[in-house]
């Protein structure tokens, strides 16, 4: 019958047309999104920022970078990083011998960023960090529990 | 159909439930957006182009043309705004210089609401707090107090503790100060500066003697810190082109030694006392290098709270140079003259020499009357010994072990010794003062004391005195006995820091279970007897050497 194959033809073009439109648009929608996603990392402080080169460190302690909000713990062959933002309102910390010290109002942090004493009621978080090339990169929008240690090379220098 | 409707029936109720709900909606929105309060373009704003972008203004509502609001609003005030050339209202618009929110329609809300009054409005001669957010930090006409602000900032040392962009780089120890015109009121930031520990108790900011007036001038200028000032885009300030004017702080006129100009130029005075300069915030400088080593000022500036743990002085950013100038001009120059007590004679007149010498060198801790609270007391990490009304602790304290502290200091506190400065006589005729005005017994009135309990032999099971020292000691002492238990800021003199092993390392045991178990006199410490076996009292002995030698084993 003529009719009939006319019309499976037609109702299978209709959906052929239906299906490819929605892909094309959910497609497009999507890429935007995807898009949008990638290049909101750009503006985040979600991408890894180098802080010092590796010949530039101590060779034990802590160094704070108090413009980023990092601290740097050294050890003689491992290196880790630690948020210098207090965990109440976000003021920079201080580095002390004790620890960590917040002018604002007061918290305590130890030297591992474990809270002591008020107002702020959580630990000091940890950052990613790696090295490449010779520099040291951390990534502030990590933040870790546990310290994340790497190897540091000391290559030949003293680290008495 | 079987009952009688027509099949497009439900498509048109659909249809009119849908139309209706459009024109109720219409209704809302025409309504709200055309109400006269939400409707701006009905309401006189201006619209002005600072900074960024466009700022949109309703102020002239109420202000117009930057007069005070008459009365009846319909009614022309006859109260110009005053001459503000070669500024132009017009051009530039209200809320930049006077702040305030200049879309609000409400008077509270559009004067700045109060709470913290970061957006309050600023009129009269607090204007002048504005001027700097667009023109540089200098001399300005107009703005004479906001400049005079700045040099105060920098004369009492504010940035050796706050960070402000514009200044280099130093002062992390305080909060930053940056953008603090954003996020404070005048009046607050003038009342912080005057009174820190007003609103923060455990604040460690000193207390500046600063009038009411040299406050307001500061927060002037601070008011002008603010997040997006208009004299610099974003990424001049992030490129570090920002610059504040440099100022010498050292006295004109007078030639001074290189050492002696850093004092001034470090902002060393702005808080401590050399000779006549004095800052009334820090100990006395003028003999340091009698008190102290030379290796122990090196190490003290490379970080304070190393040596007096607690000490609320800031690393102070210096090369290496400067550093080693000011040590060698302290500990060769400020030293004590041979004649000290001639030299205060001829200054103090006919008093007694022990008086004079009391009140040229112990009177800023121990206070002229003798109870502990001098001048600078509140900023010393440790209270100084109360002499007035505090017989029951010298009863117990033996004639040696008071010339001893006289004589050599207390380790660990800002106690320096006197061994350089004074003779042997002099120091005793301070110690006779010292009896004699303020404890009132005899030196010779002496309490016997107490058999303590005897050290057992077994040893004690470490989780016992643990948690005995969180029942008994960490509300006052705190949890890891640095002295900053929950309690801690209820007593005065403060809870003893349990982590200064300067302080401890030379204690004998003795004398720490002495104070356990007979408390001390003249501080909130009292006597646990008791409470305690044997084995619990030399238990905890242990565990405040366990305490202070903390720092050294991590």
């Amino acid at each position: 019958m003529p009719t009939e194959t006319k019309t499976e033809r037609r109702s299978f073009l209709k959906r052929i047309l239906l299906l490819g439109g929605l892909t094309i648009s959910w497609g497009g929608i999507a890429a935007i999104l995807a898009d949008v996603w990638l290049a909101a990392g750009l503006f985040s402080s979600a991408h890894w920022r180098s802080l010092v080169t590796q010949e530039e460190l101590l060779s034990e302690g802590v160094l704070p970078f108090p413009e980023q909000g990092v601290a740097l713990l050294v050890q003689k062959d491992r290196i880790a990083a630690l948020s210098l933002e207090c965990t109440h309102l976000g003021c920079r910390l201080n580095v002390v011998d004790e620890g960590f010290f917040c002018p604002c109002h007061g918290s305590e942090f130890g030297p591992r960023g474990e809270v002591y004493t008020g107002p702020a009621n959580r630990s000091l978080p940890w950052h990613d960090i790696k090295i490449n090339r010779g520099k040291i990169w951390v990534q502030s929008e990590a933040q870790q529990d546990a310290p994340i240690w790497i190897a540091l090379e000391r290559n030949g220098r003293g680290t008495a | 159909m079987a009952a009688g409707k027509p099949d497009w029936i439900n498509v048109f109720y659909g249809m009119a439930i849908c139309l209706l709900l459009v024109s109720l909606g219409a209704a809302v929105y025409f309504s709200v957006a055309h109400h006269p309060l939400n409707d701006h373009s009905s309401i006189p704003d201006l619209t002005i182009n600072l900074g960024a972008g466009p700022v949109r203004e309703h102020c002239t509502y109420c202000h117009p043309e930057g007069s005070r609001p008459s009365p009846d609003l319909d009614q022309r005030s006859l109260s110009e705004h005053p001459d503000i050339s070669p500024h132009q209202w017009e051009k530039l618009g209200c809320t930049g210089c006077h702040l305030g929110e200049g879309m609000a329609l409400d008077v509270e809300i559009s004067h700045g609401l109060p709470g913290l009054g970061a957006r309050q409005v600023l009129s009269g001669r607090d204007l002048q707090a504005s001027c700097f957010q667009c023109h540089p930090v200098g001399p300005l006409p107009g703005a004479k107090k906001a400049w005079k602000g700045y040099q105060r900032f920098l004369a009492k040392g504010c940035n050796t503790c706050h960070h402000i962009s514009g200044l280099g780089r130093g002062g992390r120890y305080g909060p930053d100060l940056s953008h603090i015109g954003s996020l404070l009121g005048l009046d607050l930031l003038q009342q912080e500066i005057r009174d820190p520990k007003a609103d923060l108790p455990n604040s460690i900011m000193p207390r500046f003697p600063l009038s009411k007036s040299r406050a307001r001038e500061i927060a002037y200028f601070l008011k002008s810190r603010v997040k997006q000032p208009y004299y610099a885009t974003p990424m001049q300030i992030q490129a570090g082109q920002i610059k504040l004017p440099a100022i010498s702080l050292a006295p004109k006129g007078r030639e001074l030694a290189e050492g002696e100009r850093l004092l001034f130029e470090r902002q060393c005075l702005a808080c401590h006392q050399f000779r006549e300069v004095n800052g009334r915030i820090a100990p006395d400088l003028s003999f340091i290098g009698s008190q102290r080593q030379r290796s122990y000022l090196e190490g003290f500036l490379d970080n304070p709270a190393r040596y007096i743990p607690g000490a609320v002085m800031p690393q102070v950013p210096m090369i290496a140079e400067e550093k080693t100038t000011l040590v060698n001009y302290l500990s060769t120059q400020a030293v004590a003259p041979e004649n000290l007590s001639q030299m205060l004679a001829k200054k103090m007149g006919q008093e007694e020499p022990a008086k004079q010498l009391f009140m040229r060198l112990c009177q800023a801790c121990h206070a002229a009357e003798g109870n502990g609270l001098g001048p600078i007391q509140p900023n010393l990490a440790n209270f100084p010994r109360a002499f007035a009304g505090n017989a029951d602790f010298f009863r117990r304290i033996q004639p040696k072990r008071l010339l001893a502290s006289i004589e050599k200091g207390i380790p660990g506190t800002s106690m320096p010794g006197y061994e350089k400065i004074l003779s042997p006589q002099q120091r005793q005729q301070v110690m006779d003062l010292i009896f004699a005005a303020f404890i009132g017994i005899g030196q010779d009135d002496k309490a016997k004391p107490e058999e303590l309990p005897r050290k057992p032999v077994q040893a004690f099971i470490p989780q016992d005195i643990d948690s005995l020292f969180t029942d008994l000691c960490s509300r006052c002492h705190g949890d890891r006995g640095n002295g900053k238990g929950t309690e801690a800021l209820q007593h005065l003199p403060r809870p003893r820091n349990l982590t200064n092993h300067l302080y401890f390392t030379p204690l004998p045991d003795e004398r720490i279970a002495r104070a356990i178990y007979s408390g001390i006199p003249g501080t909130a410490m009292p006597a646990h007897a008791e409470q305690l076996s044997a084995g619990q009292l030399w238990g905890l002995v242990g565990k405040i050497r366990q305490l202070s030698r903390g720092n050294d084993a991590d």
